[in-house]
C-alpha cells in the first residue's frame, strides 16, 4: 500500500492570513489559551518567535509583531476545503492533525510524483505557503518524509521505508513525556539505533511503547487509512408565492420544513444539536448573502419534529425586526452523538432529562448562553468577594442531570439526617456602591484587612460589619488606596 | 457574657433563647432528606406548598433572601433541581453554599432586563424540570402585573413547581396571586467579643411571620437564629479569610 501524506507547516498562520489578507507581509504569530497566553505558531519573518512562548516574549523578541488569536473554526473549515479539494487526487482522503492530510496513493494513474505535483498545487491554490508532500509505505513514514522534506514533494521508493528513517532523529517518534530525555541518556538519537535494538531491552525500559516506537521506526506502521466521512445536510426550503411579512406564515411554513429535516434525520438514525434557519429577505436574490440567518442550538442532542420546531418558534418570535421573506430554509447536520434512550414511563429519568433540555434550550435561544449559568464559589482563586465565585455556562442537560442522580443515590446512602441549618444571606452588591464614611460607633466589627493582587492589581481594604441607620447589616469596606468607603453586600 | 466565650457556648446561649437551631429534624422519615426544622415550625411538616406561587418580602436586609435559601437547600439536598432568576445580580455563591444549597444542581439565570427575567422565568415554570424557581425582584418594582401572575400560576400548578418571588412587598400582583406570604420582619446582628475586644459576627436573628395563607394553617410569627458557618469559604471575608491574607486587627 502506498500512503501519501501532505504537510502544510504554516497552516494556522495561512488560515489568519486567508481571514485577514492586510497582514500579509507583516511578521504574524499564532496565540492560543484561554486568554492568548501561549503562542502556538509563527510565520518565517517574526524571526526569534517560537512556539511555547507567551506573547510578551514574542513581541520582545520581534518588534511590530502581530499576534492573532487561534481560531479553530476556520481551521475546521480550510481542513474541510483541503480534504475536499485533494479528493480529485485520490478517493481515499483522511485528515489527521490541523495541516496534515493523508490520501491513498497506490494505482494512480498518473504516477506518484504527478499526485503529490497536484497535491501540492491544490494547497498553493488555496493560499497555503509552505507545503511538503511525500509518498511512503505507510503513514508515519511519509509524514517523516514530508516533515524532512520540508517544501516541495519526496518519494520513498517501495520497501526503502528502513533505510530511510535511519537517520532521521528520534522526536519525530510520538514520544511520551520524558522519553526523550531517557533516549539521549541512552545515547539514542535517530531511528535507526532504535530500529537496530532487540525489543526486550527497550520493553524493558519503555514498556508498551517500546513496541510502538520500534514498529515505527522500522517503517512498519500498520495503522489503515480511513476514508472521511461525509457530512450530509439535510436541508428543506419553502419558496413563498410572494413576500410574506407574518409571522404566523413563517411559521406555518416553518413546521413543514422542520418537520421534514427531523424525518430525514430519524429515517438515518441520526441527530442533531444545532439547526440554522435561513430566511431570504425580499430583497435579496435567492442564495445571496443577504440571507437572515438564525442559528438554533439544542440542549441535547434529537430528532424530534416538535421539539426542534418549538426551538425554531422561539428563536423566530425573539427576532423583533424581521422584514418580509420570500422564502424560509432549514438546515440541520447530524451530530456524532447518538440519540438518547427512549422514555417508556412519564417520569422517568429520560423524560426529565428532556424537560431539562427543553427548558436549557428555551432559555438559551430567549438570552444569551451565558446569562445561564451555574455558579462555583472560587475560594483559592481570591479573597476578593467579588472574585470569590465563577460562573459556568450550561453546555448540555447531563452536567446537572446526572449530579442529581449520583446525589440522590447519596443521599439515600446516608444513615442519619441532619437538620439543615440556616445562614445569614450576603447580598453581593457589584461594583461595590460608594459611602460616605460611616460613624465610628456603627463600625460594630473590625477592621478586617484584605490585601492581595500587590503584583497586578493592588488591593488593599478594610472590612467592617456595620448597621446601618435603617438596621440593615452590610459588609463595607474602607478602600486604603483612596480612602472612600464602599458597601459591598448587604446581610438578607 | 464572657468575653471568652467559645462558639459552642454561644450557640447554646443562642438555642436557649431562639429555640433549637440544631435539632431533630421532623417529618423528612426515612427518605434520608435534609429537611430544615424552622419552615416546619412555621408550616408545618408539608414545609412551602409544591405547585404554589410563594412570596417572600421585606425590607433591605430582612432576612427575605436567607429564607428562599432555605427553600432551594431543600430542594437540591433532595435531590431535585432549582432555579435562581437573579435580576440584580446579587447572588453571591459563597453564601449559597454556605446556606446547604449545592450549587452543582442550581440553574442561575441573570437577565439583563425585566423582559429577559419574565421570558425565563416562564421558560422555567413552564418546563417543569425545577421543583423550584426562585424570582429575585427585590429590586425591580413592578416586573410581574397580574396577567403575568395568572399565567405563571396556572403553569406552575399544571408542573407542580413552587415559585418563590423575592420582593420588597411592592407587587401588589404578586400578593395577589400568591397562595403563601412569608413577611421578613428584619435581621439582628449576634456579636461575638474577642479575647483581643473586637467583636465578631456571629450570625443574625430572623423574625418571620406568615402574612397569608391560603393552603396552610396561618399560624403564627416565629424566630429563627441565623449563624454564620465555620467553613472556609463563609459568608463575607472576615470569617471566611482565617488565613494569613486577612488577619484581624483591633478596632481602633
Amino acid at each position: 500500500m502506498r500512503i501519501a501524506c501532505l504537510v502544510l507547516s504554516q497552516f494556522n498562520v495561512d488560515v489568519c492570513l486567508r481571514a485577514k489578507p492586510s497582514l500579509r507581509g507583516r511578521p504574524i504569530a499564532v496565540a492560543e489559551g484561554a486568554s492568548r497566553c501561549t503562542i502556538a505558531c509563527a510565520s518565517g519573518d517574526a524571526l526569534g518567535v517560537s512556539a511555547g512562548m507567551t506573547p510578551k516574549q514574542a513581541r520582545a523578541a520581534c518588534p511590530g509583531l502581530v499576534i492573532v488569536a487561534r481560531d479553530e473554526v476556520a481551521e475546521r473549515e480550510a481542513t474541510g476545503e483541503l480534504l475536499d479539494a485533494l479528493e480529485t487526487c485520490s478517493p481515499i482522503v483522511a485528515g489527521a492533525l490541523p495541516g496534515m492530510c493523508y490520501f491513498d496513493a497506490g494505482n494512480l494513474p498518473a504516477g506518484e510524483s504527478a499526485a503529490l505535483g497536484s497535491a501540492l498545487a491544490i494547497a498553493a491554490a488555496l493560499g497555503f505557503s509552505e507545503a511538503a508532500a511525500a509518498i511512503a509505505d505507510d503513514k508515519f513514514t511519509a509524514r517523516c518524509a514530508a516533515v524532512a522534506a520540508k517544501e516541495g514533494a519526496s518519494v520513498v521508493p517501495p520497501g526503502k521505508s528502513p533505510a530511510f528513517l535511519a537517520p532521521l532523529p528520534v522526536t519525530l517518534l510520538p514520544l511520551a513525556p520524558g522519553d526523550f530525555d531517557r533516549f539521549e541518556l541512552l545515547g539514542l538519537r535517530t531511528l535507526g539505533h532504535i530500529a537496530a535494538l532487540p525489543e526486550g531491552p527497550l520493553a524493558a525500559r519503555f514498556g508498551e511503547r517500546a513496541r510502538v516506537y520500534a514498529r515505527f521506526a522500522r517503517g512498519e506502521d500498520d495503522e489503515p487509512l480511513l476514508p472521511r466521512r461525509a457530512q450530509t445536510m439535510h436541508e428543506q426550503r419553502f419558496a413563498f408565492d410572494g413576500s410574506i411579512d407574518r409571522l404566523e406564515a413563517l411559521l406555518f411554513a416553518l413546521r413543514g420544513c422542520v418537520s421534514t429535516v427531523a424525518d430525514r434525520l430519524a429515517g438515518c438514525a441520526q441527530a442533531c444539536d444545532r439547526v440554522e434557519i435561513a430566511l431570504e429577505p425580499s430583497r435579496a436574490p435567492a442564495g445571496a448573502s443577504g440571507c437572515i440567518s438564525i442559528a438554533v442550538a439544542l440542549a441535547e442532542p434529537t430528532a424530534c419534529a416538535e421539539t426542534i420546531f418549538q426551538l425554531c418558534r422561539i428563536a423566530l418570535e425573539s427576532k423583533n425586526t424581521l422584514g418580509p421573506v420570500d422564502a424560509i430554509a432549514v438546515r440541520a447536520g447530524p451530530c456524532s452523538e447518538p440519540l438518547p434512550q427512549l422514555a417508556l414511563f412519564d417520569g422517568s429519568r429520560a423524560s426529565r432529562r428532556a424537560a431539562l433540555a427543553a427548558t436549557l434550550a428555551r432559555l438559551q435561544v430567549s438570552l444569551e448562553r451565558e446569562r445561564v449559568v451555574t455558579l462555583q464559589p472560587t475560594p483559592k482563586r481570591s479573597r476578593l468577594p467579588e472574585r470569590m465565585q465563577r460562573a459556568i455556562p450550561i453546555e448540555s442537560p447531563r452536567e446537572l442531570d446526572d449530579d442529581a442522580t449520583r446525589a440522590s443515590a447519596r443521599a439515600r446512602q446516608r444513615p442519619t439526617v441532619e437538620p439543615l441549618q440556616w445562614a445569614p444571606a450576603l447580598r453581593l452588591l457589584d461594583p461595590p456602591s460608594r459611602i460616605d464614611p460611616p460613624a465610628a460607633p456603627a463600625l460594630e466589627a473590625g477592621p478586617f484587612r484584605l490585601s492581595e493582587s500587590w503584583w497586578e492589581r493592588p488591593v488593599e481594604r478594610d472590612y467592617y460589619h456595620v448597621v446601618d441607620t435603617a438596621g440593615a447589616v452590610l459588609l463595607v469596606y474602607q478602600d486604603r488606596r483612596d480612602d472612600c468607603w464602599y458597601v459591598q453586600g448587604v446581610f438578607d | 457574657m464572657p468575653a471568652s466565650a467559645t462558639l459552642s457556648e454561644l450557640k447554646t446561649l443562642v438555642n436557649r433563647r431562639f429555640g433549637t437551631v440544631v435539632g431533630p429534624a421532623p417529618a423528612c422519615g426515612e427518605t434520608g432528606v435534609r429537611r430544615s426544622p424552622h419552615y416546619s415550625r412555621l408550616l408545618g411538616p408539608a414545609g412551602l406548598p409544591k405547585g404554589r406561587l410563594v412570596e417572600i418580602f421585606g425590607m433591605r436586609s430582612s432576612g427575605k433572601t436567607a429564607l428562599a435559601f432555605a427553600a432551594l437547600a431543600e430542594c437540591t439536598q433532595a435531590g431535585e433541581l432549582g432555579a435562581y432568576v437573579d435580576c440584580s445580580g446579587s447572588l453571591y455563591a459563597p453564601a449559597a453554599a454556605a446556606a446547604g444549597i449545592d450549587l452543582q444542581r442550581l440553574i442561575v439565570v441573570r437577565p439583563r432586563a425585566g423582559s429577559d427575567a419574565r421570558r425565563a422565568i416562564d421558560a422555567l415554570v413552564r418546563g417543569g424540570a425545577c421543583a423550584t424557581v426562585v424570582l429575585d425582584c427585590a429590586d425591580a418594582a413592578r416586573l410581574l402585573e397580574t396577567h403575568h401572575c395568572a399565567r405563571l400560576v396556572a403553569q406552575a400548578e399544571k408542573t407542580g413547581t413552587t415559585l418563590v418571588v423575592i420582593s420588597s412587598g411592592n407587587l401588589p400582583a404578586v400578593a395577589s396571586f400568591a397562595a403563601l406570604r412569608l413577611r421578613a420582619r428584619g435581621l439582628t446582628p449576634l456579636w461575638q467579643s474577642g479575647s483581643d475586644g473586637g467583636a465578631r459576627l456571629m450570625g443574625c436573628a430572623a423574625a418571620v411571620e406568615v402574612a397569608k395563607a391560603r393552603l396552610v394553617v396561618a399560624s403564627h410569627a416565629a424566630e429563627f437564629a441565623l449563624l454564620l458557618p465555620d467553613i472556609g469559604y463563609a459568608v463575607g471575608p472576615p470569617q471566611a479569610v482565617p488565613g494569613p491574607a486577612f488577619a484581624s486587627l483591633a478596632t481602633p
